[in-house]
């Protein structure tokens, strides 16, 4: 039923003319009734293309010697209707997104619920108490996003930003041998730093990039991305500060994951629902961070204690999977499938 | 275009003046008289006279409502004169006052009870704002919508969508899934649907926008160049649709995130938060004159910020560390000074759009300036219900008991599959020309967004906020006097629940689903339930339904966390971004 659902989606390239087209010189904006003069201002100013035009905005235009708010204007609603300006159809998005890669987890079960694996450019938060498996996750994702993408890897190595000091190699050695990885070269190609306060997690990622642009990551973990912000803005009288700072932090991940095309994880920690009363649960737990944390990330994955070693993971947002819960176990060699299914 | 506006430089340099005739209309109009008398050398009162002439000449017809409205209804054309498509069947429908599609200006959701609390469903040429906290549905509404605007059983002119996206582009599996569930619903045909499953997603035209700037570059010119092009029929494609819909997901991320890149991100201070309302009204303004010339509705998503119980009004305090620099805008008015102005404050403001109730206790963000530029507020919620829904039919279930269980095994298991506990949303309209304030509840399954019967409730918002605030003072005696309470007063708690009718069916309290299958089925493990020992019955859960949800009791009732007075609360003057969904630091867990 999938290969017949991609159908009618794959191979309709013949109907966009927009793609594939040569830049157009800025001299064709005369067909628009832009004057010879004004044509050669622009190219005078350095755009060549029409494209370079209509992705300038009005106020950079205006600066050019000639060119006055009205004709600037004019220009610029000319300029948008030769280009596309980066307007896709849903169609396409559709076939470029399965397309995407997927990050697998180390378990079928939650691999499944997840539609693949950790998906690829968007954030994923993994939230829950302690000892729920948040990282241990992380740990195995770190090895795991090694893989070529044939086995459900993302080719690419790892940047890890530890904020508690539960980063332990030996963990990825262990799972390195499930996969049948050189330990040596798998530790390599993880790169690690540890931040000592909020800022400094802000100032990492500048580093990041830098590093990304240089060889190919695929996936970044922040491991937990909120629990330096607990330390460093106390009270009510700093929260504005703290949620500003913690949405700037968000929003350089958000670029970093489109960039680059790489996934990204965070942990989060939760808070302790004292006054739950009226509930049938009676410990209800909600992830720290409001509105800002729960917006910025795309997917957030509840994760609890289950018996013995397994552990439940449940969607609790995402933009197209369903909510599902999914059981998986923390084994010696990372993330696994809990023993009673293995033995079916 | 000649400039209506005559300078003396443009003027002839010959000493004939230039006959009234070889002047257009808005020279004349436009020119102050003396100089337009300068001009044709002719007396003030002569150049009156002209004015007056031309101005009667060119002045439009004016009409009655009456006959603007019967128009409107009977031949589908709206003001912006564009043609749209009349369907044949209009006729039976224009005498009704109803919902139907007949209705030129308005498209039908799919689903009627979307339509009664919106008061017809979305109506062009209109500014629409969904807002609500993460996960409760927003951009799945807004998809919901883009694919139903283009079914020709829901509204008299289809069109397809434009998607603006600032966090995360749209989701396409999505889309498809409901795509097919619509269309097998909407307009069901005897072959498989894939094909027209493409069509409706190649008419949903989507693009990032980096930033504020990026989105005024992007309506002000690429989106009027698409808006163009699509009106003219292309012969080369087939299927293609004008566009109808226009969709910002999300706003508040623009806005939100930091102004600039470089600048250590501080607490919102006046001039930041003047420049955010700059760019709001900007937007706004951009989005309301493309919704009026090219006759499409727009939906913007917005997100929420908390609101804090305020033990006593307004005060600032110092920071304690070093990371708050500069003083953030308290936007404040010191009440004891004049007590006359607590009105002019935004927190006494905000009680009638914000979308706050009292089940949530969250408002729509960007404060006062963007609740005044949009024309219906819908604020989307997750209640911390769950209820056994059937996912084909809708039909609510009770809960099983054991027995039942082990009779007749093979078809429990399948009636098992598509009874779920589902999580009940609500819907707030919190205001609209179109409606009265309302609220109905949803739930969100495969097939798309369904509104649950019965559950469609008018709001009276004055005894609301009336209600609201009494409790409010209340609650400032109660903590003033007793600053160790942190009990639920179950007096109080019992007055509220004679507010919402008491439901039948099976309501629990579980917001993430955390409740394990077998409570579903009829067996409960759990401890206590409310201070009973759980006695397998489940008539002692279904009692505790009563609808305040998590934020409820978090906030306000945690002594601590109230009292203490902040910058926080007069920062929210303007109900910027201030968010701080849980304020817990002495109960930590990592």
């Amino acid at each position: 039923m999938a290969s017949q659902e991609q159908d009618p989606f794959v191979g309709g390239e013949g109907e966009e003319d927009f793609d594939l087209m040569a830049p157009l010189l800025v001299a064709k904006l005369q067909e628009a009734g832009i004057s010879a003069q004004d044509t050669k201002k622009l190219s005078d100013a350095g755009y060549h293309t029409v494209e370079a035009v209509a992705f300038t905005p009005k106020k950079t235009l205006c600066t050019i010697k000639g060119i006055s708010e009205q004709k600037a204007d004019k220009i610029l609603t000319e300029a948008c209707k030769m280009v596309p300006m980066g307007f896709t159809t849903a169609t396409e998005m559709h076939s470029r997104r399965s397309e995407l890669v997927h990050i697998t987890t180390g378990s079928t079960g939650l691999d499944t619920i997840l539609g693949g694996g950790i998906e690829t450019g968007a954030i994923t938060e993994l939230y829950g108490e302690f000892r729920t498996g948040k990282s241990q996750i992380c740990h195995t994702l770190a090895v795991t996003c090694q893989l070529p993408v044939s086995m459900g890897g993302g080719e690419g190595k790892c940047l890890y930003i530890d904020t508690e000091g539960t980063f332990r190699p030996v963990r990825m050695l262990a799972v390195a041998e499930r996969y049948g990885l050189n330990g040596e070269e798998v530790l390599d190609n993880i790169a690690y730093a540890r931040a000592y306060n909020a800022d400094h997690q802000l100032q990492l990622l500048v580093q990041a990039s830098a590093m990304m642009a240089e060889s190919r990551f695929s996936l970044l973990i922040v491991d937990s991305c909120t629990s330096l912000y607990r330390t460093d803005f106390s009270g009510r009288g700093e929260l504005s500060a703290r949620q500003m700072h913690l949405a700037k932090f968000l929003r350089t991940l958000m670029r970093l994951a489109d960039e680059f095309g790489i996934a990204v994880v965070v942990t989060n920690q939760v808070v302790a629902q004292v006054d739950g009363g009226q509930f049938a649960v009676a410990d209800a737990k909600k992830p720290i961070g409001g509105n800002i944390m729960a917006h910025a990330s795309t997917t957030r994955l509840n994760l609890r204690k289950g018996r013995g070693s397994s552990r439940v993971c449940k969607i609790v947002d995402s933009p197209c999977l369903p909510e599902a819960e999914a059981i998986f176990a923390i084994n010696a060699n990372g993330i696994g499938d809990p023993e009673e299914m293995k033995e079916q | 275009m000649i400039e209506p506006y005559l300078h003396y430089a443009e003027s002839t340099t010959t000493y004939e003046p230039p006959s009234i005739a070889s002047l257009s209309t808005s020279s004349i109009l436009f020119t102050p008289l003396p100089r337009l008398s300068d001009l044709l050398k002719v007396k003030i009162p002569t150049a009156q006279l002209y004015v007056r002439q031309v101005s009667h000449a060119i002045a439009p017809s004016t009409k009655r409502l009456d006959d603007i409205y019967d128009q409107e209804q009977n031949t589908g054309i709206g003001p912006s004169r564009l043609p749209l498509n009349v369907d044949e069947d209009d006729d039976i429908d224009t005498d009704k006052k109803g919902k139907g599609k007949g209705r030129a200006k308005w498209v039908s959701t799919g689903d009627a009870g979307l339509d009664q609390v919106l008061g017809g469903g979305i109506r062009r040429g209109c500014l629409y704002e969904i807002t609500g906290e993460s996960a409760a549905g927003k951009s799945h509404l807004a998809l919901h919508l883009a694919l139903t605007f283009q079914l020709p059983s829901l509204t008299s002119s289809p069109g397809g969508s434009l998607i603006l996206t600032s966090e995360r582009e749209i989701s396409t599996d999505r889309l498809v899934q409901l795509g097919k569930h619509l269309l097998s619903i909407h307009e069901p045909y005897e072959f498989g649907p894939e094909g027209r499953v493409k069509n409706l997603l190649d008419n949903i035209l989507t693009n990032r926008v980096g930033d504020v700037d990026a989105l005024e570059h992007a309506l002000n010119y690429a989106v009027p160049a698409i808006l163009e092009s699509r009106l003219n029929p292309n012969s080369s494609r087939i299927n293609q649709l004008p566009i109808r819909l226009i969709i910002l997901d999300s706003i508040t991320a623009l806005l939100r995130g930091g102004s600039s890149d470089h600048e250590r991100p501080t607490a919102p201070n006046a001039l930041s938060l003047a420049e955010r309302s700059k760019h709001l009204c900007i937007v706004a303004d951009a989005l309301k004159a493309l919704a009026v010339k090219y006759d499409l509705s727009i939906l913007v998503i917005n997100q929420v910020s908390d609101v804090f119980q305020r033990a006593t009004p307004v005060s600032y305090s110092q920071p304690t560390s070093s990371f708050m620099q500069t003083q953030p805008f308290t936007g404040t008015v010191n009440v004891n000074d004049n007590p006359d102005d607590i009105a002019m404050i935004y927190k006494t403001q905000s009680r009638w759009f914000s979308g706050e109730s009292d089940t949530l206790k969250k408002e729509a963000s960007l404060g006062i300036v963007w609740a005044n530029a949009v024309n219906v507020r819908i604020m989307l919620s997750r209640t911390a219900r769950r209820r056994l829904v059937d996912q084909r039919d809708l039909t609510s279930h009770k809960r099983r008991k054991m027995e039942n269980h082990l009779d007749k095994n093979g078809l429990e298991k399948d009636e098992e599959e598509d009874i779920k506990p589902t999580l009940i949303r609500r819907l707030h309209v919190v205001f609209s020309p179109f409606s009265a304030a309302s609220t109905i509840d949803y739930v969100i399954t495969s097939t798309g967004v369904h509104t649950l019967n019965e559950s469609y409730r008018k709001i009276d918002t004055t005894s609301e906020v009336i209600k609201r605030q009494i409790k409010e003072e209340k609650e400032r005696e109660r903590s003033q006097h007793n600053f160790n309470s942190s009990q639920i007063d179950p007096d109080d708690e019992d007055e509220e629940e004679g507010d919402e009718p008491r439901v039948d069916w099976d309501e629990v309290f579980d917001d993430f689903g955390e409740l394990p299958e077998e409570f579903w089925k009829g067996e409960y493990e759990l401890g206590t339930i409310n201070g009973n020992e759980s006695t397998g019955e489940p008539n002692s859960v279904s009692d505790q339904v009563s609808h305040t949800g998590y934020s409820d009791l978090l906030v306000g009732q945690n002594g601590d966390s109230v009292e203490g007075q902040s910058a926080v609360d007069s920062a929210l003057g303007d109900g910027s971004g201030v968010d701080g969904g849980s304020l817990g630091s002495t109960e930590d867990s990592t």
